[in-house]
């Protein structure tokens, strides 16, 4: 009992992690039943306090409930022609990032009836690295066998050798 | 008489030619000779490291305050050493401590400090003024093994290591090491794998990234 209990309690809290901003399941922003309707936000991810712009199309009578927690949404205007027939009507509106933990959150809309959502991310106020460095970290002087003095050592058992050799010879030669 | 002379001569001189070539030997190998480490091929690494967004985990440590670090310790490695502050060059590349003192570790002051949220950075050398560095072992390090730093504020946060990775320096931008992250987090970087000697440069990093644990 007790441990189902446990169980019960970490599949809730788990749960609850999914449906945190950063777990957002991928949700295709057209869909089948309005198959010329869209929902985009550009740029795709913006920091607190950034302009972004929402676009949709839609060919039915009612354009309701264009919302996002983490969006404040200005008035839609229509944009472009609204009687293409190979095009859904647009409509544009702009839109502030308000301020939200960094991740990945919903925008949605109803078309006539159906819902369609598109992802926006909200990014950190400001990079956690203040500074990011170019390239790559220079952390090494070389290892120590290819060292001028390990070099050098060599060089001077050579001369000695070559001393001793010379040293040698005449000896042999009295 | 002077055939045998002659033959003992020559015996004598190919026995020398023979030391001469043993003691230049020697003094090579003395002088520090081809570590065992460097000869191992290069770890296992991803061929293409895309990085992934962060997500929480749940086993996430509560961050700590913003304070300065005042030194690390890697048991596993037997790496420990005070903390000193590093900034960026001109040409924007991250300072390393004195190539002169490869026993020094240093932490990058534009990256979160340790335990706060974020990559906090710590840099070493793997070697340096022909003596092995504080990090020259730092490839042996492997998920699980941990790394304390101590704080100003009295605090230590301790690391437990996510992964090694081993990154060829043309690619180290790509790899995203300073990249936000949802949790405190450590880099710990250093040079690695094949020393170009013409460049007098390491071809790669390694980087250990760890997540807060303890604090």
């Amino acid at each position: 009992m007790e441990t189902k209990k446990l169980l019960a309690v970490a599949a809730v809290s788990g749960g609850l992690l999914l449906s945190a901003p950063a777990a957002f399941a991928a949700t295709p922003a057209e869909h089948a039943g309005n198959p010329k309707a869209y929902l985009r936000v550009m740029p795709t991810a913006a920091r607190p306090g950034a302009k972004v712009v929402i676009r949709l199309g839609c060919e039915a009578a009612s354009t309701r409930d264009l919302a996002s927690p983490v969006l404040k949404i200005g008035a839609l205007r229509r944009v472009g022609p609204q009687s293409d027939p190979a095009k859904a009507p647009a409509a544009a509106a702009s839109a502030i990032v308000q301020p939200a933990k960094p991740g990945v959150y919903r925008v949605s809309f109803s078309c006539g009836g159906v819902d369609l959502t598109a992802k926006f991310t909200v990014l950190g106020e400001r990079p956690q690295v203040a500074k990011v460095p170019s390239g790559a970290p220079q952390t090494g002087g070389g290892p120590a066998e290819h060292g001028p003095l390990a070099a050098a050592g060599a060089m001077g058992v050579l001369a000695v050798g070559g001393g001793g050799l010379v040293l040698a010879r005449r000896s042999w030669r009295r | 008489m002077t055939t045998r002379f002659t033959s003992r001569r020559g015996v004598l001189i190919t026995l020398v030619i023979a030391l001469l070539a043993a003691l230049a030997a020697l003094a090579l190998t003395l002088g520090g000779g081809p570590e065992p480490s460097s000869a191992q091929p290069p770890p296992a690494r991803p061929v293409a490291v895309v990085p992934q967004p962060r997500s929480e985990t749940r086993d996430a440590v509560a961050a700590l305050p913003r304070s300065e670090p005042v030194s690390i310790d890697i048991p596993k490695i037997g790496a420990r050493s005070s903390l000193v502050p590093l900034g960026l060059n001109p040409d924007n590349t991250i300072q390393v401590p004195p190539v002169t003192t490869p026993l020094q570790a240093g932490w990058y002051t534009y990256a979160p400090t340790p335990g706060e949220v974020g990559p906090a950075v710590v840099l070493g050398h793997v070697d340096g003024n022909h003596q092995k560095g504080i990090f020259f072992r730092l490839k042996e390090l492997a998920a699980g093994d941990r790394v304390s730093i101590a704080r100003q504020d009295g605090t230590t946060a301790v690391f437990e290591v996510t992964k090694v990775h081993q990154v060829p320096k043309k690619d180290f931008e790509a790899e995203g090491v300073y990249d936000d992250t949802a949790g405190p987090e450590l880099r710990l970087i250093t040079c690695g794998g094949v020393f170009d000697r013409s460049a007098r440069n390491y071809v790669d990093n390694i980087v250990v990234y760890a997540r807060l644990v303890q604090a």
